[in-house]
């Protein structure tokens, strides 16, 4: 009885039990499992880098810093002075929040019933003042099958890495391939980079070639994919930066950066497979942002999305989403049409071990006005879609909570609660 | 070494200020093997006789056969005895001089039962209560875990009172199963039925003597297949909240609420006897204070436990929405277990009804018996309703009484009450 296939009634695409929406066309399924956001659920966990004004962060000793209890510093090596917060999200606490009766491997509590909060529900990581992430389940899925990374040196605007991954919710296991490909691609961004000025990262955190040689064969996917050859997509209102060869050089060593991220975050997403892969493995898409030199270079697999959003001058979405409404724009159908048609969500890019081009495509962005740059899934972008409307929201949650890159960053959550939360959210978010 | 495991049927859903959560838990168990294999787990097995006047003719040549039958199912190493009931019990195996009161199965002793069943005599009255002390009394003789009975009867217990057949019945509850099967027309339904729903066990009807010998071996061959000694459902409920009811739903309907032992202050245990390779399917009803629409709380946990080791654990959930789309649904198998139990009601009250005289309350219950059996697909209780009713319209329930109705059709319709369809899924 529980066990049955169940099908879209709009394009018969095969339903994961708690999906609300169809992953394939995005109507409203019949709501069989739909998870109504408990009032009661606590925040989940935190973790916050609280830095001495002034102070260095080292990458080996930091007395200066200090962690709250649930997040650690953690992982490979990293570039000198950049930090890294990874919060436990997976451990549920062992006493209940309702009652302090034990919580039961069940997730309830053993006196009361009540179900102990779970950190992946809602997380914040915020790895140095200017950058901020904020996870959350939203409204109307079960569980949250996002995941989302991110690490900075202290100094505002010195280097950020920014990731989101947007587990698929039609396959089963997904919030593991998307946790572990958002800190994987982290891990390799945050690498200290050789001496010899080389794009690739070195040391453990380096990729394996084995995943990489897989990839650089175009699939005819993206229409409107760029040629390998060129190092960035040319998209429309984005200058490639000519002028300076210092400037393209770093661009070019980023954007080699963000595919050995890719191909780090596909190697973890792949491995979140059953062995034998089960006939719909998990997936997720993947969105990155480097800061580093002045030069912001995006990379994306699928529709989750990068925003630029300068304070003056015209807002850009520097990802161009790997979907059929994203390629319906590229052959010329107004946003608005392309994103409200039946199969708008489908997704022709992902990460997983069914993948069938998983290589981030990548665009560049010269840093040389005060700017947000936001990196966030659908669960956001699916209520303010336009770069113009969003960084219009930006100003907006400003207004109401100041520019603290936190407040922001939960801001932009709670507004996409308050419109349904409809999928999971999440938002990475710098001040450069 | 036998596992369990269970999965839950509900619909977590409740709507603003809803209090009631249902649940139909099926549990499984697999790998039972057979009754007494595993080691130290003794097994005893009682085959109770009637040897009653009413007996005489076909009748006792056919229970011979059925206790040599069921003497040939029971397995080597298990304990046993042969019991001879009339307004007394008499241990027909071993004889009387025999130094021990219960024996070991081997070829031998097979051989002797079966001889001394062969010399049974019909005559005197009945006592079922008289029956079921002396079983007690020689199980409490023997080291097994794990003690059955069958017991055959054709008469009411005409030879002592309704008390001291409950009073006997209350003394031996929880000191062996017992499976009951009355021959013939003459016995009386309810007064079996108390027996073997005290005594964790089934009622049946054996209409003809030819039938008899199959019947048994069947119930034996049933009895040495449960391998899992004793087991126990439990129910655990939030601090707060009640059990409504626990009822085993499924082979048959079987109220179990007022059975409860506490194990804690917040978790029931109700027995179940043994158990073999099978699926038992619970009712679990459970009152909780209502939280805030978008609140979720576990509602119930349902396991299985043998000894003090709990085997398997389900989940009953509650989530209160304000979307009445989620919140309306009945769940298909509660609703089909809820209508298979009203359908056991309906179908023993309407006999009731009908043999007290009262027509009238007998059409409506017994029309309402057949809507519910076409309701639930329940086509074996449809097919027994036929022979008592005649039906105009089974989806309005209309029906009226059959005038040539046989004893033997009422006691069959009465008998398979209780005996549920599964749920299609």
């Amino acid at each position: 009885m529980n066990d049955v296939t169940v099908t879209c009634p709009n394009c018969s695409s095969p339903l994961a039990p708690e999906d609300a929406f169809c992953e394939e066309c995005g109507f409203q399924v019949a709501p069989a499992s739909v998870a109504t956001r408990p009032e009661t659920a606590g925040l989940g966990a935190v973790g916050r880098l609280q830095v001495q004004a002034g102070e260095e962060i080292g990458g080996v000793d930091a007395d200066s810093v200090q962690f709250d209890a649930a997040a650690r510093p953690s992982g490979p090596p990293r570039r000198p002075g950049v930090r890294v917060l990874d919060v436990d999200v997976e451990t549920i606490a062992a006493t209940c929040a309702s009652c302090s009766g034990l919580i039961a491997s069940d997730g309830y509590c053993e006196q009361c019933g009540t179900p102990a909060p779970r950190p992946r529900d809602h997380w914040v990581e915020q790895p140095a003042s200017w950058v901020a992430l904020a996870c959350d389940r939203g409204v109307r899925h079960s569980i949250n099958q996002d995941g989302a990374a991110a690490g900075a040196g202290a100094e505002p605007g010195s280097f950020a890495a920014m990731v989101v991954c947007d587990g698929v919710s039609s396959a089963a296991r997904s919030e593991l391939a998307s946790l572990a490909a958002a800190r994987a691609a982290r891990d390799v961004l945050t690498a200290p980079r050789e001496a010899n000025g080389s794009g690739v990262p070195a040391g453990p955190g380096a990729q394996p070639p084995a995943v990489r040689s897989s990839f650089g064969q175009t699939t005819g996917s993206g229409a409107g994919r760029a040629p390998d050859t060129l190092p960035f997509l040319p998209l429309p209102g984005i200058e490639l930066p000519v002028g300076s060869s210092a400037v393209q050089s770093q661009a070019s060593l980023l954007a080699a950066a963000m595919r050995e991220a890719g191909a780090a975050a596909q190697e973890r997403a792949a491995a979140a497979a059953s062995d034998p892969p089960e006939y719909n493995p998990p997936a997720c898409t993947f969105a990155a942002a480097v800061v580093d030199g002045g030069v912001l270079v995006a990379g994306w697999v699928g529709d989750s999305r990068v925003y630029w959003l300068p304070d003056d001058g015209t807002p850009l979405q520097l990802s161009e989403d790997d979907s059929l409404a994203g390629e319906a724009i590229r052959h010329g159908l107004p946003r608005e049409d392309a994103e409200r048609s039946p199969h708008a969500h489908s997704i022709t890019r992902w990460l997983g071990f069914d993948a069938p081009d998983p290589q981030p495509r990548t665009s560049v962005r010269r840093i040389d006005t005060p700017a947000w740059v936001l990196v966030c899934t659908d669960g956001l972008w699916n209520y303010c879609s336009e770069a113009t409307a969003v960084r219009d929201l930006v100003r907006h949650v400003v207004s109401l909570h100041g520019p603290d890159v936190v407040r922001v960053s939960e801001g932009l959550v709670t507004w996409a609660i308050e419109q349904g939360g409809h999928d999971n959210i999440s938002v990475v978010l710098a001040r450069v | 070494m036998a596992e369990f495991y269970c999965e839950v049927f509900q619909n977590e859903f409740l709507p603003e200020g809803g209090t009631d959560v249902h649940a139909v838990v099926a549990v499984t168990c697999a790998g039972a093997g057979a009754a007494g294999q595993a080691p130290g787990a003794d097994v005893a097995e009682i085959i109770i006789v009637d040897t009653s006047g009413s007996m005489q003719g076909d009748r006792i040549g056919a229970a011979k056969a059925g206790a040599a039958a069921a003497i040939d199912q029971i397995l080597d190493g298990t304990w046993f005895a042969v019991i001879a009931g009339t307004d007394g019990a008499t241990r027909a195996f071993p004889y009387s001089n025999a130094t021990s009161p219960m024996v070991r199965m081997e070829p031998g002793a097979r051989a002797a039962a079966k001889q001394a069943v062969s010399q049974l005599v019909a005559g005197g009255g009945t006592a079922m209560g008289t029956w079921l002390r002396l079983a007690a009394r020689l199980f409490d003789v023997v080291p097994a875990a794990q003690r059955h009975a069958i017991l055959l009867t054709d008469g009411k217990n005409q030879s002592e009172t309704t008390v001291a057949l409950q009073t006997s019945i209350r003394e031996v509850t929880g000191r062996f199963q017992c499976d009951c099967r009355g021959i013939g027309a003459d016995w009386d339904v309810n007064e079996v039925r108390q027996i073997a729903q005290a005594l964790l066990g089934t009622v049946d009807i054996i209409p003809a003597p030819h039938e008899l010998a199959g019947a048994f071996a069947a119930v034996m061959r049933q009895a040495m297949s449960r391998g899992v000694a004793d087991a126990q459902v439990r129910v655990w409920a939030p601090q707060g909240a009640r059990v409504l009811f626990v009822r085993q739903v499924s082979p048959q309907v079987e109220d179990l609420t007022g059975r409860r032992v506490d194990v804690n202050p917040l978790t029931g245990g109700y027995p179940t006897g043994a158990w073999s390779d099978e699926t038992r399917e619970y009712h679990v009803a459970v009152r909780l204070a209502a939280r805030p629409v978008g609140a979720d709380q576990a509602a119930a946990r349902v396991q299985l436990a043998v000894g003090n080791e709990v085997k398997t654990q389900g989940l009953i959930k509650a989530v209160w929405s304000a979307d009445e789309a989620l919140t309306a649904r009945i769940n298909p198998a509660v609703a089909h277990y809820t209508g298979q139990t009203e359908l056991a009601t309906a179908i023993q009250e309407g006999l009731a009804a009908k043999a007290a005289g009262m027509d009238g309350e007998a059409t409506a219950k017994l029309g309402r018996a057949v809507q519910l059996a076409e309701e639930t697909g329940n086509d074996d209780v449809t097919a027994k309703l036929r022979k008592v009713v005649d039906i105009e319209d089974a989806g309005a329930g209309t029906v009226r009484l059959r005038r040539d109705v046989t004893r033997v059709d009422e006691m069959m319709l009465d008998t398979s009450s209780t005996k549920t369809t599964r749920v299609r899924r």
